[in-house]
């Protein structure tokens, strides 16, 4: 067997330790994880200087924006200013309440046995209107009492049929001392005054509902 | 393998360059780096709503200009039908004119008062008596007709019509009407 001398064992010694120095090691250690966070860094950087970029551009878009939604809103006020000036001349215009159609009525259902010495119509209120009309007159006929109640039936019927609430009552029935002449015979009048009131028009939003505070629980 | 002193410390060096390394990185570089971000991220995120509004408003307007016109032609058209100057002034003789043409003659038109018109922003109501001494009352049905679908800012508040006692086949009227006037 031959027989081995190392006379370098010293020199090696020292050489495998300088291999594993620690120091070095860490040297090392810190210089990967500063390159790490040095790469790191750069990409939040260029991230940071991307979304800077990004404000400054909507920034400037706004700025250029704000007068224009400015002066928009301000146009867009007017012209909701005039629409619904418009709308309101317009409902007010074709939510007037007619009186041709309540007299040529009121012509039409009278029978040869009345005549009507006056016509006396009010009517009030805004978009929900409310009205009346008074119709004085002379009956005449077999049963003159009947003849008013008829009228006074057939007013209630063909209002009913175009408003709303109707209500039609004798604000006077009396006996006449004049007698009138139908067909040759002399007959027994009555006075009479009937009173109609109706509603037409949009009727009002319901009023809202009370507030109840709620009692706490003792 | 075991670690002399000398390595300990060496190690303990490496260790403590280390945190300082890390400790100086993320207080002074990274740290502010990320608030800045945040900081920006908050300005963009509160930037574009208010962008997106502003455009959104302008689309509004535009949307709306496109039927303002039609609507705002109806009020303009009823404004036309107002004339020029004092209604004390035009109004009698228009009301007199339109009976007349109806046949009925000796109308007189008083100035009862006036109000601003709760609904209609600057404008304002002129209430009036219309006073005929005599119509034929089946005549003067159309003439009530007439006169609502020509006068179309005339309202007809009240009426009284009477028998006149000496004349069994007219009768006077009396009318009470709003008018629409700027």
């Amino acid at each position: 067997m031959a027989l081995k001398l190392n006379l370098h064992h010293e020199i090696d010694m020292r050489k495998a330790l300088k291999k594993r120095d620690p120091l070095k090691f860490a040297a090392g250690g810190v210089i990967a994880i500063v390159a790490g966070f040095a790469i790191y860094y750069l990409i939040q950087f260029g991230e940071a200087h991307s979304m800077s970029q990004e404000f400054a551009v909507l920034e400037q878009q706004l700025k250029s924006l704000e007068p224009k939604a400015a002066a928009a809103k301000k146009h867009e006020d007017e012209l909701n200013e005039a629409i619904k000036a418009s709308q309101a001349m317009v409902k007010k215009v074709e939510g007037r309440f007619y009186w041709a159609p309540v007299i040529a009525s009121i012509a039409a259902i009278v029978p040869r046995e009345v005549q009507v010495t006056a016509l006396i119509g009010d009517v009030d209120g805004g978009l929900l209107k409310r009205g009346s009309v008074t119709i004085e007159g002379i009956a005449t006929g077999a049963e003159p009492r009947k003849t008013a109640e008829d009228l006074r039936k057939a007013v209630a019927d063909c209002f009913a049929a175009k408003y709303r609430k109707v209500n039609a009552s004798f604000k006077r029935l009396d006996e006449s001392s004049e007698a009138a002449k139908l067909d040759g015979h002399a007959l027994p009048t009555v006075d009479f005054a009937i009173q109609v009131s109706m509603e037409t028009g949009e009727e009002p939003p319901p009023p809202p509902a009370p507030y109840i505070p709620r009692r706490s629980r003792t | 393998m075991k670690l002399g002193n000398d390595e300990i410390k060496k190690i303990g060096l490496g260790a403590m360059a280390v945190g300082g390394v890390t400790f100086v990185y993320f207080t002074f570089l990274l740290g502010p780096l990320q608030d800045g971000k945040k900081a920006t991220q908050a300005s963009i995120d509160a930037t574009k709503p208010k962008i997106e509004a502003a455009n959104a408003q302008i689309k509004k307007t535009a949307e709306l200009e496109k039927t303002a016109p039609a609507a705002s032609l109806t009020l303009k058209q009823l404004c036309a039908l107002i004339p020029e100057g004092s209604p004390v002034a035009w109004f009698p003789t228009q009301v007199g004119d339109f009976f007349k043409r109806e046949g009925i003659e000796k109308v007189t038109t008083v100035v009862v008062g006036d109000s601003p018109d709760k609904e209609l922003a600057g404008f304002k109501r002129i209430s009036w008596t219309i006073r005929a001494p005599r119509v034929e009352f089946p005549a003067f049905t159309q003439t009530i007709a007439d006169f609502e679908n020509e006068e179309l800012l005339v309202e007809i508040s009240s009426i009284r019509l009477e028998s006149m006692r000496n004349d069994p086949e007219g009768q006077s009227v009396l009318l009470t009407v709003n008018n629409v006037v700027k």
